[in-house]
């Protein structure tokens, strides 16, 4: 019995008429870090979004915990159990940042927890307390990125996608986030990481793809990537 | 000389208050589902036609006309999107397709009402309720009309004010207005959502028309006369602000009516000429503050319209 959470099967996706990723097979295991690597333009992104229903599916099938999920709405994927933080526009400008942990809540019944849970929120990032009553438009990036994490975890999802939440940060916050992102997975979810930074991303994970040109190109464990002589070539120069 | 200003001042007020009621229900619609949706005109028209008949054939109190009002609009509403806009949408049509599209829905409603109003000889029609005169204000009275108008407005306003911050589902429709994506990641099923979005933008417009009806005649291009106002109400909020399309609302109901009678004693124009202002207040802020009041920039929006949206 496979400890798969999620599985890509052929995916083919894009936008419109485009095709972006191509004939793509993942395997997100649960419990879990996956990182998936790429540099720019490679198709990292759209491969997540094609997973929470974001996209247009061309072929292929997505399969969440043995169920079919190909055709199901974002919304509806969402309510299952799928999180995800989008690399940019992933907070509700116009709303409070209190308003935006409860849209982040906004599915589950018991308004109570929620309240508990925003709390406690507030008690890990005190920044948003702070600001509680303010717009989160005006939050700083590594503020927002903060947020828009929080907002997530709010729905309480059982995986967690991530596009690259450490992009544009500095560096004292980039460790606060990846710190996080090990907290989150200790809480027993499963985490799918996108970033440009490979030697990162590949050192925090479990198990990695390499996307070039909207196909995967490689995958094994973190160690196996960062150990192979074609990916070091490729992707971290040579030393 | 002094001019006397009372009179313009009150129907300022009256009709500021109308602009708002009709242009609140286009700024939600647009924020929600980023339609422009020219045939808002016709939901108010459907508003005053139920009101006055329902009144002046079925004698009905006014306030049971125009409950009627709002909830033949607000079904109105609902069916256009539907019918037509939601599955242009669901498509991937780009905003500037839907915006003609409502501009043919808008026809199509007109004039079915045309025909309707032909058919039963009221092409021309008024509320039959007597407005009275309350009490004397300068030159002016404040009459029965001003006493339901301003308040209704201000009661409206309030009650949208609780829903959109105050309730789950208005923070939703919020959260649909800043960032649908995200929205729908978040669990929210927006075509749900919507629909109240067009129930309530469609229902103050019908009472907005009923309200109307009580104090002029109407006909059947009467909403699609008042578009350009209840555009001008929208965009000097930026066509998404709640209390943007407030002010708005009153500073073209002010500066038409002041500006007109000001026009009018000092330069001898037409009051005719009234529509002018808004058509120029429009223009002025593409040309001046395309932000509108709340930050937002309509010519960023309108552009946005032109391009395509990256969608399924």
């Amino acid at each position: 019995m496979s400890n798969a959470i999620i599985e890509a099967r052929g995916v083919t996706a894009g936008y419109g008429k485009s095709v972006i990723i191509e004939d793509n097979d993942i395997v997100i295991e649960r419990g879990k870090i996956t990182s998936i690597v790429g540099p720019n333009g490679s198709g990292k992104s759209t491969l997540l979004k094609t997973i929470v229903g974001l996209t247009r599916l061309f072929a292929g099938h997505i399969i969440y915990d043995g169920h079919e999920i190909t055709r199901m709405q974002p919304e509806e994927r969402s309510r299952i159990g799928i999180g995800y933080v989008p690399q940019v526009a992933n907070i509700f400008p116009n709303l409070t940042i209190v308003e935006n942990l409860e849209i982040g809540g906004y599915m589950r019944k018991s308004r109570e927890e929620v309240k508990r849970d925003i709390e406690e929120v507030m008690d890990i990032f005190p920044v948003l307390r702070e600001r509680a009553r303010q717009k989160a438009g005006t939050l700083s990036g590594g503020e927002r990125q903060m947020l828009a994490m929080a907002r997530a975890l709010m729905a309480k999802p059982n995986i967690l996608l991530l596009d690259e939440p450490a992009a544009a940060l500095a560096p004292i916050v980039v460790s606060r986030i990846f710190a996080k992102i090990r907290e989150i997975v200790s809480k027993g979810i499963t985490v799918v990481l996108v970033e440009q930074h490979a030697k990162r991303a590949l050192e925090l994970c479990d198990y990695g793809y390499v996307m070039t040109s909207g196909r995967v190109v490689m995958r094994g464990s973190g160690k196996e990537i960062l150990s192979d002589e074609k990916f070091v070539e490729a992707f971290l120069g040579r030393r | 000389m002094a001019i006397d200003l009372t009179l313009p001042l009150l129907n300022s007020l009256a009709l500021g208050s109308l602009y708002t009621l009709m242009a609140l229900g286009l700024t939600i619609t647009f924020s929600v589902t980023r339609i422009p949706n020219f045939a808002h005109a016709e939901l108010v028209t459907v508003g005053g036609y139920v009101t006055a008949v329902l009144v002046n054939f079925m004698a009905l109190p006014p306030h049971i006309a125009l409950l009627a009002a709002f909830t033949a609009s607000a079904i109105l509403a609902l069916s256009m999107d539907e019918l037509v806009f939601k599955p242009l949408y669901k498509r991937g049509s780009r905003p500037l397709f839907l915006l003609v599209a409502s501009i043919g829905v808008g026809l199509i409603v007109r004039y079915i009402l045309f025909s309707l109003a032909d058919a039963t000889g009221n092409i021309t029609i008024q509320t039959n309720v007597s407005v009275n005169p309350i009490m004397r204000f300068g030159r002016a009275y404040i009459t029965t009309f001003h006493a339901i108008v301003i308040p209704a407005t201000i009661a409206i306003v309030i009650a949208l004010h609780i829903l959109f911050h105050y309730t789950l589902m208005g923070k939703a429709l919020r959260a649909i207005s800043d960032n649908e994506d995200l929205a729908r990641v978040s669990g929210i099923r927006i075509y749900r959502l919507r629909r109240v979005a067009w129930l309530i933008a469609g229902g103050v417009a019908g009472l907005a028309g009923g309200l109307w009806s009580i104090s002029l005649i109407i006909d059947p291009n009467f909403g699609w006369d008042t578009l350009l106002r209840i555009f001008a109400s929208s965009i000097l909020g930026g066509l998404t602000s709640f209390w943007g399309t407030i002010i708005g609302g009153y500073i073209v109901g002010f500066a038409e009516n002041i500006g007109i009678a000001l026009l009018n004693t000092w330069f001898g124009i037409n009051t005719a000429y009234r529509p002018l202002i808004s058509f120029a207040i429009i223009v002025a802020v593409f040309l001046i503050r395309p932000r509108g009041f709340a930050g937002i920039d309509v010519r960023n929006i309108v552009s946005r319209l032109v391009v395509s949206r990256p969608r399924s």
